[in-house]
């Protein structure tokens, strides 16, 4: 009886040990450790987050003196995709980033007075994370060199998504953008010095 | 008749005598310039001797090469890069060596414009030439067998720039070079063995319907203007190869005994050179009065011209870069499968220091020195007359696999391979992230035997050097 009981306290004590996550060993595998409902838990809902905060994001009088990245643009060439945009926001440096916190992007742009999200060509999401530099490739709306894409970007660290405030910790950087045809638009030299 | 015939023996004499006294002065200048005083008795004597002079045509070829070609359609758009196994670099190329440099050189520049006006002439629709090092016209003009009194213009060439859009007459083609310092302007009336003006102006448009892909201005601070491939798809195609310490100048007895190294080295002079070796293998010493090579274990080549230079003047540079290029083509056959190429020449009181880079199929191959920072791997002292001093980690090189893909995407390598590896890249103390280089590399270290080098990322900022492997895609 003695030699059962020991056996079953053995195995109980094996399977605890064995339970303990902290001693699982590290794979190769691209697939994060967290786990798939860890993942769908961290997954941001731009829904809620435009429910949630649908008065800043889409206020025309919103203005943030916050800068947590750099935002840069440059327009691909391509005259298939002649609105085709790449837009980058990265940070100055990681020092800035103790906590590795992702930063999150959103992208608007204003359609008949309306912001409406500006999906990235490649995921067909507004939303971009990534944890130091965000890129995100985009087609505006308007073409020609008399109309302005008014384009809002939302930019916050992910720890901060429930308490967005302006100032504080979430960036507004509007853009306004006219794509020049690339027939007419092509810019020389020559129109550079004579400007 | 007898003395008619002593004033022909003496004039046979005289006659023999006036060559020997060539002879003479040729092994007199021997030590000097490897070879005799004029150069079809050189050629009699030295039918085969592989120290004679160099075919400038093909050297032209091998060193006065772009870095790259940029194809940029507008202001602020992306841009595409021509690599140097592109048939349109090629073409390109081919026409500014032939038709658009000779052109340009025997002329006037239209306008001269201050040098700050590049970046707008680049940001526009055109097709810009860089190059490596700032070309000095003065071994331009020798490429092009110009006499430099034909010429008024630039001194030197960093950048070629074509903007055909400039001018709409069909027939004139306008081209820009930099020399740092300004920018001249030419007008170039295009002949009928220049390539058309449409070639230069549907460029963009023919990349484009290729799916070449583009390139982007990094958003850091940098020294010079580096592009990156930003896109998920983007990848490159490249080899692994192997990088070795020549079999024949490895420091072994069988070597040293055969002579192999003197041969690899001294090439037909080393009968006359004393050998001196240590004991422990780590290096060998050939010498004569004024000359004197020696050869590390590493395979590093350190040579030096004893008498130094009397000169007060380093003279002519296109002298002095025929030198130092005729003293590694000589010495090629111990590289194997590689180009050099000239990143660099300083210009000192008497004498041009030159750096040149190793490079495979056009990615560089960087050689690390025992401080961990990138040093060129030849680096060479020369006056008009001579080198004067050498320097050099000789490698072999050659393909170790099949080309494979691997991914350039600019975002993957900020966001998941330099904070896996190294992260202090992204360190900066006043949140300004700076580079002077981000490219695919190979590179092997200057101590290092044998090796088979992967392509990485070759990441430098002001203090440090960084590789880390690019990531082969399926």
């Amino acid at each position: 009886m003695a030699k059962k009981i020991a056996f079953l306290l053995a195995l109980l004590f094996v399977l605890v040990l064995a339970s303990v996550t902290a001693f699982a060993a590290g794979t190769d595998s691209k697939t994060p450790e967290a786990g798939f409902t860890q993942d769908k838990a961290d997954e941001i809902s731009v829904e809620d987050l435009e429910k949630n905060y649908g008065d800043i994001f889409f206020d025309a009088k919103s203005k943030s003196d916050k800068v947590i990245v750099k935002v840069t643009y440059q327009r691909k060439s391509t005259t298939k995709y002649p609105l085709r945009y790449h837009f980058v926001s990265s940070i100055g440096s990681i020092l800035s980033d103790s906590n590795h916190n992702p930063i999150v992007m959103l992208m608007y742009i204003k359609k008949d007075g309306k912001y409406v999200p500006l999906c990235d060509v490649n995921t067909g999401k507004n939303i971009t994370e990534q944890p130091y530099y965000v890129s995100s490739t985009v087609d505006l709306a308007y073409l020609g060199s008399n109309k302005v894409n008014e384009v809002r970007i939302l930019i916050f660290r992910k720890k901060d998504i429930d308490k967005l405030s302006l100032d504080e910790n979430l960036q507004i950087t509007d853009l306004s953008i006219s794509v020049p045809f690339w027939d007419h638009g092509e810019i020389t030299f020559k129109d550079l010095t004579s400007l | 008749m007898t003395k008619r015939n002593i004033e022909k023996l003496k004039s046979i004499l005289l006659i023999f005598l006036i060559i020997i006294s060539f002879i003479q002065i040729g092994i007199h200048w021997n030590q000097q310039n490897q070879g005799f005083s004029f150069r079809f008795i050189a050629q009699i004597f030295n039918a085969g001797d592989n120290s004679g002079t160099m075919d400038v045509k093909s050297l032209k070829h091998k060193y006065f090469v772009p870095e790259s070609i940029i194809v940029s359609k507008s202001q602020t758009a992306s841009k595409w890069k021509l690599g140097a196994d592109d048939p349109y670099f090629k073409e390109i190329w081919n026409d500014m060596t032939g038709n658009y440099l000779p052109t340009i050189l025997r002329q006037k520049p239209n306008k001269v414009l201050a040098g700050s006006q590049w970046a707008a002439i680049t940001s526009t629709n055109c097709i810009s030439i860089e190059f490596s090092v700032n070309w000095p016209n003065e071994i331009i003009y020798w490429f092009e067998n110009i006499k430099p009194g034909e010429v008024k213009g630039f001194s030197s060439i960093k950048s070629i720039a074509i903007v055909p859009g400039e001018d709409v007459n069909k027939t004139i083609n306008t081209i820009y070079i930099y020399d740092e310092n300004k920018v001249y302007q030419y007008m170039v009336n295009i002949k009928t063995d220049f390539l058309p003006k449409d070639f230069y102006s549907t460029l963009a448009g023919k990349l484009e319907d290729q799916d070449k892909p583009v390139l982007y201005n990094l958003p850091f601070g940098s020294s010079n203007d580096i592009l990156v491939y930003d896109s998920m798809g983007d990848t490159g195609s490249f080899s692994t190869i192997n990088i070795d310490i020549p079999y024949s100048l490895a420091l072994n007895i069988e070597n040293i005994e055969n002579e192999v190294i003197q041969t690899s080295i001294l090439l037909n002079q080393k009968d006359s050179f004393m050998v001196k070796y240590n004991e422990s293998g780590s290096e060998i010493l050939f010498t004569d009065t004024e000359n004197l090579y020696k050869l590390y274990k590493n395979s590093t080549l350190e040579y030096k011209y004893l008498p130094g230079t009397n000169k007060k003047q380093a003279g002519k540079v296109s002298d002095a870069f025929c030198h130092a290029i005729s003293f590694i083509e000589l010495r090629r056959h111990l590289l194997g499968d590689i180009d050099l190429t000239l990143t660099g020449i300083n210009s000192e009181e008497n004498y041009y220091q030159m750096f040149f880079n190793y490079s495979y199929n056009g990615t560089p191959v960087y050689c690390v020195g025992a401080d961990g920072r990138i040093m060129p791997p030849v680096t060479i002292k020369a006056d008009e007359d001579r080198v004067l001093e050498c320097k050099w980690v000789i490698r072999f090189f050659n393909e170790a696999s099949e080309p494979k893909n691997y991914s350039l995407y600019f975002t993957r390598l900020m966001n998941e391979l330099i904070p896996a590896t190294y992260p202090e890249i992204l360190i900066s103390d006043d949140d300004v992230l700076y580079f002077e280089r981000i490219e695919p590399a190979y590179y092997f270290y200057l101590n290092s035997s044998d090796c088979k080098a992967t392509p990485n990322w070759a990441i430098s900022n002001k203090t440090n050097d960084y590789f880390i492997p690019l990531s082969e895609e399926e």
